[in-house]
């Protein structure tokens, strides 16, 4: 049985026991409370954490739409630029290319893909030596000298084969450098000047020529002084008494001799000038006419025909005498190619008109042109006669002629069955008419005469051709322009013939005389007449436009007499 | 007393000093311990096991200290690292006369459990101090035994054929008691005073100052109590009622709550020991 005690110290022990729980249990609901906060805080701290984390995304997401359209603009950017880069680089005549530092095409431009004749996606990626192996030691050569030394190369003179053939190129090769300032790669720029090396060519055979012309031309007039003494005291020689039937032969030959020579020096003279022609309506059948006239009297003997396949030709305008010599020269040519051959016997000559232009055709049965020829013929100075046999200048002049009339000639190297040429001159526009010549002519019974010369053989030869018109003529004699002035003047310019050269040393010529005595005298102006060794163009023109008399070096008496006897009867007439 | 100073035990220090000043701080947060524990991966694995432990009763896994916290309390993951960290320092299988590093850890824990009960339960204040001052009010047993152990074995087989107290035991040979050594080296290493004064009194609460009395005294009281009951080691001679029954009045508290809250003391000592947290 529990006592009173008991019980007490029972309830005691409760008590204490309730309050050490109590106490216990509200500091651990302190403790809870406390863990609760703590445990909010973290929620709150996670939950805000986890909403940053949501707004950062979301804002990573816009910074991405963001960032790609704004790549994707720039890409298209780019691309426009690049394409706008590739048009200006393709615009370009020059070869434009780029290579890296194994010597590898990285790009290049339309005109560099049109001269290697590749498409540019094949030479991409190519070497040097895959697209020029032909050129591609020196090529390389010269980029690793610039990807070595970071240093430009310009000028670079090279030539470099290509499909078309070899070709010219100037180029400049540049060292291409990254950001960091090393170089990978090289850029090339190049320009083919194979066209201007070859226009360079043509210009230094232009002046080559146009030298030898005006040598030729020089020489030219030197001969025709002598040449004038040759042929002018022959003439006279063959009348002389003295003289027998054995003589007058040589004589006559001298005289054949020189004329023949007078032939030649004309052609050089034609060669080298620059002639303005005379412009009539031309009647091409009866030049050619002539041509065949003219040649058969050598080919006499030779058993050489020639046929004409034309008909009805329309004229054409031009210079008969010079468009006379272009067939006689290619009726010549091959005649002579037949004969050192001995293979061959006709020449043809055909004509059409076609849109215009009258087209000739001279064609043979002989041993044609040789093909390392073909390119020369036109030359001038080219034959392939031996030496002493023609000058070489046949075609050249030709063609000369032939051009000047606004024609073509050249040789048709498809007719394999001989030499070939074609002729082509265009139809002619107008009608002019010839103009008259005069045919009167009076010799004066007495004159007073001033010959001036400075060659004192032509001189002596004039005096005695004047003579030999009337022995009565009073002859006064000036070697010089200043001198004849002086005679002049102390006969009060009443000379009735003043037979002047014109190319005369000292400081009056020919023509300043009749300038100065133009203005001095105009009546002693009208009384001259001039001697020419060249008739050219300028020269022509001054005396035609102001109705001057001339004779042309070397005269015959012939010649000298009909303008002699013309002057006259004309100023006579002006008195 | 400077051999101290140097030695294996400095990290076990730090880590102690730096707890135990969250502890007092009353503005140190989740974070705050979080930090302390997370610095030193063994004891964090440590605290993140035993917290797992059927002990604390929380029925989710924990894996980490942040969790703990919330989980099974800031008090109670204080405890705890402090528990691992002080019994580094009674690591080791040393044992003679009575005496084992084990038994005195068991002593401690004991100590500890029953002054934070004593605190809670009577004085209604949370006692988280007291848990720690328990932990470590023989610290300087420790010490001795580590850096003079010759000596210390000395005296405590004298304690163990003579009838007198530890204390003067160790006065005579030494000239200070462990307690003394205890303060010293709480002073040295930055303790609060609390601490100090608690290890440097538990033998003589009534010599402490007035404003750590009850800290002294609580002490005391618990490692009168927990001796008698043999809990972990146990010093030999008779227990100073006289200077017991003092302590109770002084702090105002008598010797039935004293025992019924024993009573839990071992309750709640067996499970720690079945759980494997001692």
């Amino acid at each position: 049985m529990d006592t009173e005690k008991d019980i007490k110290h029972r309830i005691e022990e409760l008590e204490i026991q309730l309050r050490h729980i109590q106490n216990d249990y509200d500091l651990t609901r302190q403790e809870f409370d406390e863990a609760s906060g703590n445990y909010l805080e973290t929620i709150t701290e996670l939950h805000e954490k986890n909403k940053t984390l949501l707004d950062f995304q979301k804002n990573l997401e816009e910074l991405v739409t963001r960032r790609t359209k704004e790549l994707r603009e720039t890409k298209e950017i780019l691309q426009v630029k690049a394409d706008e880069q590739q048009v200006i680089l393709d615009s370009s005549p020059a070869l434009i290319f780029y290579t890296d530092a194994e010597n590898r095409f990285v790009r290049v431009n339309q005109s560099f893909s049109n001269t290697v004749e590749l498409p540019i996606k094949e030479i991409i990626g190519k070497t040097i030596k895959d697209i020029f192996p032909e050129d591609h030691v020196r090529m390389e050569r010269d980029n690793n000298y610039v990807l070595r030394t970071g240093e430009t190369k310009n000028q670079i003179l090279e030539q470099i084969h290509t499909k078309k053939g070899k070709r010219w190129i100037v180029s400049d090769k540049i060292p291409y450098k990254d950001l960091k300032g090393s170089i990978i790669g090289v850029i090339g720029f190049a320009l083919d000047i194979t066209d201007r090396k070859a226009l360079e060519k043509q210009l230094v055979h232009s002046e080559k020529l146009a030298a030898v012309g005006r040598l030729v031309a020089g020489v030219a007039h030197e001969l025709n002084n002598p040449l004038a003494i040759i042929s002018g005291f022959s003439e006279l020689l063959k009348d002389a008494p003295c003289v027998d039937e054995k003589n007058r032969k040589m004589i006559d030959s001298i005289i054949a001799a020189s004329e023949r020579s007078a032939s030649i020096v004309e052609n050089l003279l034609r060669f080298s000038r620059k002639s303005k022609m005379e412009k009539t309506n031309v009647d091409l059948m009866k030049i050619i006419d002539d041509a065949i006239t003219m040649t058969n009297n050598s080919i006499i003997g030779e058993c050489v025909n020639i046929i004409k396949q034309y008909t009805d030709l329309p004229e054409t305008d031009g210079d008969a005498s010079q468009l006379n010599s272009v067939f006689v020269n290619l009726i010549n040519n091959a005649r002579d190619a037949m004969l050192s051959a001995k293979k061959g016997d006709t020449i043809t000559i055909s004509g059409i008109v076609k849109d215009n232009v009258i087209v000739f055709e001279v064609y043979d049965n002989g041993p044609g042109i040789p093909d390392e020829n073909q390119n020369e013929i036109f030359d001038p100075f080219f034959s392939s006669k031996e030496v002493g046999k023609g000058t070489g200048l046949g075609l050249s002049i030709c063609y000369g002629i032939v051009t000047e009339h606004n024609g073509t000639i050249y040789l048709d190297n498809s007719y394999k069955d001989g030499a070939k040429f074609v002729v082509s001159l265009p139809v002619s526009e107008t009608t002019c008419k010839s103009s008259e010549e005069n045919g009167h002519s009076k010799i004066p019974e007495f004159a007073n005469i001033l010959i001036v010369d400075d060659e004192p053989q032509i001189i002596e030869l004039e005096k005695m051709l004047l003579h030999g018109l009337n022995g009565g003529y009073m002859i006064d004699e000036a070697e010089d322009g200043e001198t004849a002035l002086e005679l002049i003047k102390n006969n009060n310019f009443s000379y009735d013939l003043v037979l002047c050269d014109m190319k005369m040393p000292g400081s009056i010529d020919g023509l300043d005389l009749y300038k100065t005595l133009y203005e001095r005298n105009k009546f002693q102006a009208s009384r001259m007449i001039f001697v020419t060794g060249d008739i050219s163009g300028e020269t022509k023109d001054f005396l035609d436009k102001n109705h001057l008399y001339y004779i042309s070096k070397p005269f015959n008496m012939e010649k000298f007499t009909a303008v002699i006897g013309e002057f006259f009867f004309n100023s006579n007439k002006k008195k | 007393m400077d051999k101290v100073d140097h030695s294996k035990l400095t990290t076990v220090q730090n880590t102690i000093t730096n707890i135990l000043n969250t502890v007092n701080n009353p503005d140190s947060s989740v974070k705050d311990l979080k930090y302390i524990i997370e610095v030193d991966p063994l004891l964090t694995a440590n605290v993140i096991r035993l917290s797992n432990s059927a002990y604390y009763g929380y029925p989710k896994r924990v894996s980490e200290v942040q969790e703990a916290i919330i989980c099974i309390g800031f008090d109670a993951v204080k405890e705890l690292a402090l528990s691992i960290k002080v019994s580094e320092l009674f690591a080791g299988k040393e044992h003679f006369s009575g005496y084992s590093r084990v038994s005195l850890w068991k002593h401690s824990v004991a100590v500890a459990l029953c002054s934070k009960m004593i605190c809670r339960r009577e004085f209604k204040r949370r006692g988280g101090n007291m848990y720690a001052a328990g932990l470590l009010h023989d610290l300087g047993l420790i010490i001795l035994e580590q850096f003079e152990i010759r000596m210390f074995k000395e005296v405590f087989a004298r304690n163990r054929r003579e009838n007198k107290g530890l204390v003067d035991l160790e006065s005579e040979t030494f000239g200070f008691s462990h307690m003394d050594v205890g303060k010293k080296v709480a002073e040295l290493w930055g303790f609060p005073d609390e601490f100090v004064y608690a290890i440097g009194n538990h033998h003589e609460p009534l010599n402490a100052p007035e404003e750590f009395s009850l800290v002294s005294n609580i002490i005391f009281i618990a490692d009168q109590i927990c001796q008698s009951q043999m809990i972990g080691y146990t010093e030999k001679g008779e227990l100073d009622k006289k200077t017991y029954f003092s302590a109770l009045s002084r702090i105002g508290i008598n010797e039935k709550s004293v025992e019924l809250i024993m009573k839990e003391v071992k309750t709640d000592f067996k499970k720690m020991e079945d759980e494997g947290l001692i």
